[in-house]
């Protein structure tokens, strides 16, 4: 098309704006807020008690996701890509389906199942586990929410390598646990290491799921995101949340940085 | 990342296994019984994650959404306070898709038609919402436009404050759909447009956004579907008033707290309807273009 100097002066001007006052401005008003007074002001806000023990318990539910989703995601990647099975057009819409779901539909699908009078309300009042308004709801939650990064980053890559490699690992008399160690997880490492980190930062982030299944109080039972919740809605503590919101701000840019890189590696060898 | 990620470039996922290579497969005298074995022991393995993670939930989420009937179900969706929800979300989540099909193109067309110092860091910044955990983009756009503003511009508690918070965590869908297309978009054929003497206009009608419009058809439809479930951004700065800006989601889980699980269980089944519908919709329509291009080529 041509376009005069004009055109593309006021094309450029709009598409600016728009990015801007959408997402670069909103970011620099939120972190002048945060480090308006002092740095010194931001840490005490971070390292109160309640903040510390929602950290923790972010971490811990990461620590306990990742692993779970790291070895079920490359089963299920593997099921898809290798094996032959019925049906297989259905496990690839089950594995899309939590991308389609809003997330707070999981956590009532959740209450439905696992609550005190869901399906499985039985399994609380005979073994004392609560899993709703306790933490294996919050894990389970994250769990729904993040069960296709790994499966969708490992699967294209096993179709990619192909079965060549596997099929002569096997022919020199390779066991299979020896060819799946040897073989396939040095080739899918990359991208399950990208499956990883979305996974991570997703769980670190994931709200309305967890807040309908989180019983919320402070200092127990509080994600970090509970708290940037809970310190702008009940307790009236604007600055707190402009602080938390900072700190998981924080990790997400790292997190995307982490992700921008392993783009590179793992793209066109 | 709190989301659906990036815009999916697999939403009409091409699965066709490469063909197995005859005599590799361990036949049933092969004599290799455990790779058998195993397979059976990881797809009942599959099946069961699957199910207990996902199936499972929204199996109890159905069933319990008719726990009064169907005629209960319907009183549910239809109660004047849900359908205004719904109507609620409908509405901004249609504003906010077609917000972002005339943003995403144009910001996608900067990004890749014109050249301006910082581009790339214009560039970087599409991927933030995505990155970024829906409450932080809550608490972030009520710092610029929330009740302490410093451009003493308000929106919380309006339905502008819910298209500004849909339209920050949708984003990404168009602009990243359709900047991979315009990059491949061969400008010679604009060229002889113009050469022929076509206007800007006629030229971009008939010529680029012919091209574009699958790319942006289904970016706005991912954003819609992700706008339709929002809760997260939407839950300090949308104001949560009943009748006005209280969306669907929200609806839901006030449901949930005064201690009507079957009612929130319901609309919920009506929210995933509308989320499938569209997807279907999408995919239906993306499979359809293929096949036109398929055979026009």
């Amino acid at each position: 098309m041509t376009t005069t100097r004009r055109s593309v002066l006021t094309l450029r001007t709009l598409a600016l704006a728009y990015v801007l006052g959408l997402v670069a401005v909103p970011i620099l008003v939120i972190l002048f807020r945060t480090f308006e007074p002092g740095l010194a002001v931001f840490i005490e806000s971070i390292r109160t008690p309640a903040a510390i023990a929602a950290l923790n318990l972010s971490v811990l539910i990461v620590a306990i996701v990742v692993p779970l989703n790291v070895v079920f995601g490359v089963i299920t990647a593997i099921a898809l890509a290798r094996w032959r099975l019925p049906g297989k057009g259905l496990i690839q819409a089950v594995v899309d389906l939590p991308f389609a779901v809003s997330p707070i539909v999981v956590g009532v699908s959740l209450i439905m199942l696992w609550g005190a009078s869901g399906w499985f309300g039985g399994l609380q009042s005979s073994t004392g586990i609560r899993v709703i308004f306790g933490l294996p709801g919050m894990v389970i939650a994250t769990i729904f929410v993040t069960l296709p990064f790994v499966v969708r980053e490992v699967e294209p890559v096993l179709h990619e390598i192909g079965t060549e490699q596997e099929q002569a690992a096997a022919t020199l008399g390779a066991s299979g646990w020896q060819t799946f160690w040897r073989i396939t997880v040095p080739a899918i490492r990359w991208g399950l290491t990208y499956g990883v980190v979305l996974t991570v930062a997703r769980a670190l982030g994931e709200f309305g799921a967890v807040i309908m299944v989180s019983s919320g109080f402070p200092g127990v039972s509080q994600t970090l995101t509970l708290l940037v919740h809970s310190r702008y809605i009940d307790d009236h503590n604007t600055y707190g949340a402009y602080a938390a919101a900072t700190l998981l701000m924080g990790l997400a840019l790292g997190t995307l940085l982490l992700m921008t890189l392993l783009d590179r590696k793992r793209s066109p060898r | 990342m709190s989301t659906t990620t990036r815009p999916r470039e697999d939403v009409v996922p091409t699965s066709s296994p490469p063909p197995q290579p005859a005599g590799s497969p361990p036949t049933r005298e092969g004599g290799r019984p455990r790779p058998a074995t195993g397979r059976a022991i990881g797809v009942g393995v599959v099946g069961l994650w699957l199910s207990l993670i996902v199936l499972l939930p929204l199996a109890a989420l159905t069933v319990r959404s008719l726990d009064e009937g169907l005629s209960g179900f319907w009183d549910a969706v239809t109660a004047p306070v849900a359908l205004a929800a719904i109507g609620t979300t409908l509405v901004v989540s249609a504003v906010v898709a077609l917000l972002n099909a005339v943003m995403g193109t144009l910001v996608a067309w900067v990004l890749v038609r014109d050249e301006f110092p910082g581009k790339r860091w214009v560039n970087a910044l599409i991927d933030l919402p995505f990155a970024l955990p829906t409450i932080v983009a809550s608490i972030v756009l009520l710092a610029l436009y929330g009740p302490s503003s410093p451009v003493g511009l308000q929106l919380n508690a309006t339905r502008w404050g819910l298209v500004v918070a849909l339209a920050f965590v949708t984003l990404p869908f168009v602009v990243r759909s359709v900047q991979p297309v315009l990059l491949e978009l061969d400008r010679e054929v604009e060229e002889a447009a113009a050469s022929l003497g076509a206007s800007n206009g006629a030229t971009f009608r008939r010529v680029v956004l012919p091209t574009l419009a699958p790319a942006v058809i289904s970016g706005t439809g991912l954003a819609f579907a992700r706008a339709v479930g929002e809760y997260g951004s939407v839950v300090l700065i949308g104001g949560n008033i009943p009748r006005e800006t209280q969306v669907v989601s929200q609806y839901i889980q006030q449901q949930i707290e005064i201690d009507r699980p079957v009612n929130a269980a319901a609309v919920s089944v009506a929210l995933l309807g509308i989320s499938f519908l569209t997807l279907f919709l999408l995919r239906l329509w993306g499979s359809r273009a293929q096949r036109r291009e398929e055979r026009s080529s």
